[in-house]
């Protein structure tokens, strides 16, 4: 009885599987535990799964399930397509909350491109001239946030119609 | 979508009720098989995979139906198990032995409950089964013997106490 495996275990599976149990097999059957066991388990799970077809009375509908993948993948496409319009949004979040600190460092980004001109010994004086003023700065930031925001939200709104 | 709805539908026709009856036995809730079938099938379409012929496609839609029960077998159940079958204590003597011996096999494990299904009904042989189920080739069979085991001693179990009852 502690003989886990039998040699003969998948002939007789395969015996069982085709049908036709010779008798070779079901004599050795009698006297050997596993493949007794076997015979007996595949017996009552091909009655069971007979019953359970029986029990089928109402398969889920197959336009159903496609109609339900349809969807789905329609829906999968627009999260891709999303995406990017997601990273946007999240920058020009950022950028909008950052602003105030945006305007602090701007100064220091000028002064920067200044001492690199002297470096370079080349006029960046129009620099400072096309840089607008701090309150300026301040709007154009304003302005940037708000149109990414409009934009991505503009576009959200195409991809949902299609 | 991987193909037309006409082949799908050819599909489903040849290959949802083995598969059902899989689910239904595994899970032994009826509208979970259902819901299972439908998602399995879902998958199966939205899965960008080379072109297979139609026993792989069976294959592969026994192996997205057993990782979707083991998925949801992972979770913590929601509420008692429902009992979707008929009380074994109406009906013929045949039908009250199948249903006990139903009830035997309910008391197995999911893991085991697949094990043998594939094995025994659906004819898979270990290397599909270990494809199927995630399970290394070598653990196939011995917990394929583990289960077998116990479901035999089960039916034998209640097999005899029928003879009991109905001496
Ligand atoms: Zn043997």
């Amino acid at each position: 009885m502690n003989r886990v495996i039998c040699e003969r275990e998948d002939q007789t599976a395969a015996a069982i599987r085709s049908g036709a149990i010779d008798d070779e097999t079901a004599s050795h059957a009698q006297h050997c535990p596993a493949c007794s066991d076997i015979l007996l388990v595949s017996e009552f799970l091909r009655e069971d799964c007979v019953l359970a077809d029986h029990e089928q009375t109402a398969l889920p509908n197959a336009s159903h399930i496609w109609q339900r993948a349809r969807s789905q993948a329609q829906q999968e496409a627009v999260r891709l397509a999303m995406r990017p319009i997601r990273f946007m949004k999240i920058i020009a979040i950022v950028a909008f909350a950052c602003s105030p600190w945006l305007r602090l460092l701007l100064p220091i980004g000028r002064e920067l491109a200044a001492s690199w001109s002297r470096a370079f010994d080349f006029n960046f004086a129009f620099v400072s001239k096309v840089w607008p003023t701090a309150a300026n700065q301040a709007a154009v930031l304003l302005g940037f946030g708000a149109a990414t925001i409009l934009l991505s939200l503009s576009s959200w709104y195409m991809l949902r119609q299609e | 979508m991987r193909m037309d709805e006409g082949s799908f539908r050819l599909l489903y026709e040849r290959s949802a009720p083995r598969l059902f009856a899989y689910l239904l036995r595994v899970s032994a809730e009826r509208s979970l098989a259902e819901d299972l079938l439908q998602e399995t099938y879902c998958r199966f379409l939205s899965t960008k995979v080379p072109e297979m012929s139609e026993d792989s496609q069976r294959s592969y839609l026994f192996r997205i139906a057993t990782n979707l029960l083991r998925d949801r077998w992972r979770r913590p159940p929601e509420g008692p198990m429902p009992e979707n079958l008929p009380e074994p204590a109406s009906g013929p003597p045949e039908l009250e032995r199948q249903l006990e011996l139903r009830q035997a096999f309910r008391q197995l494990k999911v893991r085991e409950r697949q094990l043998l299904w594939l094995a025994y009904v659906e004819g898979s042989d270990h290397k599909e089964i270990a494809q199927a189920t995630g399970l290394r080739h070598a653990s196939v069979r011995l917990l394929l013997f583990r289960a077998r085991r116990k479901l035999a001693n089960l039916i034998r179990t209640g097999a005899s106490s029928q003879t009991e009852h109905f001496k």
